[in-house]
């Protein structure tokens, strides 16, 4: 009986499904401010939960569904990013009126759809996972309020999110066709067994087609800018933060499914990391809009992450798990100094952000460290991130990427020096309005910020952790 | 029959589809093109599964989670279709062209 405690982190979870759509049942004006409550008592109970549960490993319903140290990390990264979502996403200024209160039931299914892909070790639960993921976002992006592209993008983001999950279903059945089984594991000795045959090769580059295209790499890239840019800020920042490290957690599970070292599909990978280092890189050099910045920067990311994967080693495996963790956390810090800075939920420009470190020091300061640890300069999160990743594909002699990698670095600091000056230097136009901060803003600043210091200089405990998570894949 | 015609058909027909979607202009007959691209992988798991002589009831079974799928797409897709048209009254992609990706 005791083997079912590991699962409670889903059990929180059904418990805060429960609770949220409790609250909203009711029909008062504080119905999105007892949702607000009910999700972020949930979030606080999935966390603990996930935190309860570490060490412990399980396997249930047929070996479908495994809990080991790789599902335990992903978890935990997802729980954080539902967390930090809910709390930026706040009264749901910018949302809808009559969705304010859904903004959260509809996160907290994506996320469990999250949690359901971390631990899935079967295909179809995978893929099912996914959509349950993406479904969830599909309807969050178009509810902006007072933003009529919303609808634009949220078109977009369906209609190219639509054609990736028939293109990975595609791949999904020749898969099955070839190997006969839709367990990861089986599947992978089936695969071993065939060789890298050009159909087993085919089937498992469509099938990744879905998971790069939440990770927004090259070529799935193009929905990204737009729905940044027209989601809500709370959404914007789940889409940014919990969804890309389940993504690159996912593509970890199913590169280790056959041995591809050598074929066309690594060479693939590489230069859609090469290309999204460089376009993602170049392009938001040139954006004004702050959250249109932070999604050309996620393209960028999403190449340097690949770059690791590339490596296709156990080292290549963690440092792109450790670096997606990372990613989350310097993330967070810069959607929630958006969302703060913004009034009443609009968009977030630079110039917006003139004179940012009188207004609000600790705004500013956070803002700083995330932007810095987004470019990679030490002693910061990223910097440490970056060099593992880079060392991982380095050690397989892709030394034409990381080179390339470490040239688009030095560019991204151009671009991310453009904010910092806006939040320093410049002044603001009229009388300074100071940013008013909760006490939560402040411990969320602090504990984001710290996070990124501390995870700079002693990386070691998580990225053990990584390693081990990433040691028993698929 | 070979398991390689049934192949080649799914092919095509996941290739019509694909086509489609990115011919149309209509969003309706985008959402009819995606559902040409996912019975074409129902066709293809069946096909695939029955006919190398590996557990056929899987293949089936798949196939019909598929089709809930299907199903849940088309809903999203459809709702989102009409809040557009409520708002500008046409389904035309070619008249939602403010976003430059």
């Amino acid at each position: 009986m005791s083997r079912w405690l590991a699962l409670l982190p889903e059990a929180a979870l059904v418990v805060t499904g429960l609770l949220i759509f409790a609250a909203l049942m009711g029909d008062g004006p504080n119905r999105e401010r007892w949702a607000r409550r009910a999700a972020e008592v949930g979030g606080l109970l999935v966390l603990v939960a996930c935190v309860l549960t570490l060490g412990r490993s399980f396997e249930v319903f047929w070996v479908t569904y495994r809990v080991d140290a790789f599902s335990q990390l992903v978890k935990l990264a997802v729980a954080v990013g539902f967390l930090v979502s809910v709390f930026i996403v706040r009264d749901g200024a910018g949302q809808r009126d009559d969705a304010r209160g859904e903004i959260f039931f509809f996160l907290l299914t994506s996320a469990s759809g999250l949690m359901v892909m971390a631990s899935a070790v079967e295909a179809v639960a995978l893929y099912l996972g996914l959509e349950i993921a993406s479904f969830s976002l599909f309807v969050l992006v178009p509810l902006r309020e007072r933003f009529p592209l919303g609808r634009e993008a949220g078109l977009k983001f369906l209609v190219v999110g639509l054609a990736a999950s028939a293109v990975t279903l595609f791949g999904l059945s020749l898969l099955i066709g070839l190997t006969g089984t839709t367990k990861l594991d089986e599947m992978a000795v089936a695969l071993a067994a065939i060789g890298s045959k050009p159909v087993a090769l085919f089937g498992l580059a469509l099938f990744l087609s879905g998971f790069l295209f939440k990770l927004a790499l090259f070529p799935f890239h193009f929905w990204a800018p737009d729905v940044y840019e027209s989601a809500s800020h709370g959404v914007a920042a789940f889409v940014a933060t919990a969804s890309k490290v389940t993504a690159v957690a996912l593509l970890c599970r199913l590169l280790a499914l056959t041995q591809v070292t050598g074929t066309a599909l690594v060479t693939a990978l590489a230069l859609a990391a090469a290309i999204s280092m460089t376009l993602g890189n170049l392009v938001a050099i040139v954006q004004r809009d702050l959250k249109r910045m932070l999604a050309y920067s996620a393209i960028a990311q999403a190449g340097y992450i690949t770059v690791g994967l590339v490596a296709f080693t156990h080292d290549g495996f963690s440092a792109a798990l450790f670096y997606g963790v990372l990613y989350l956390l310097m993330n967070a810090a810069a959607f929630l100094v958006v969302a703060r800075v913004s009034v009443d939920g609009a968009n977030v420009s630079m110039d917006d952000l003139n004179g940012l470190h009188r207004r609000s020091p600790l705004l500013a300061a956070t803002l700083l460290l995330a932007l810095f640890a987004l470019a990679g300069v030490p002693p910061t999160s990223g910097f440490i991130g970056k060099w593992f990743l880079f060392r991982a594909a380095m050690s397989e002699g892709w030394w034409w990427l990381v080179l390339l990698g470490a040239i688009n670095a030095t560019v991204s600091v151009y671009y991310y020096l453009i904010v910092v000056k806006h939040a320093y230097l410049l002044p603001a136009e009229g009388e300074e309005k100071p940013v008013p901060l909760t006490f939560g803003d402040k411990a969320l600043c602090y504990g984001l910020s710290a996070a990124t210091l501390v995870l700079g200089v002693w990386p070691t405990l998580l990225y053990d952790w990584a390693s081990r998570a990433a040691a028993n894949l698929p | 029959m070979s398991p390689a015609l049934y192949l080649g058909f799914a092919t095509l027909l996941f290739g019509v589809g694909l086509y489609g979607l990115l011919q149309r202009r209509s969003l309706v007959a985008m959402l009819i093109s995606l559902e040409l691209m996912l019975a074409a992988v129902s066709v293809n798991v069946v096909a695939l599964t029955t006919l190398t002589g590996h557990d056929a009831s899987m293949g089936q079974v798949v196939a019909l989670i598929l089709v809930g799928v299907a199903a849940a797409e088309t809903a999203i897709g459809l709702s989102l279709f009409v809040a557009i048209h409520r708002a500008s009254h046409s389904i035309d992609v070619e008249t939602l062209s403010e976003l430059k990706g």
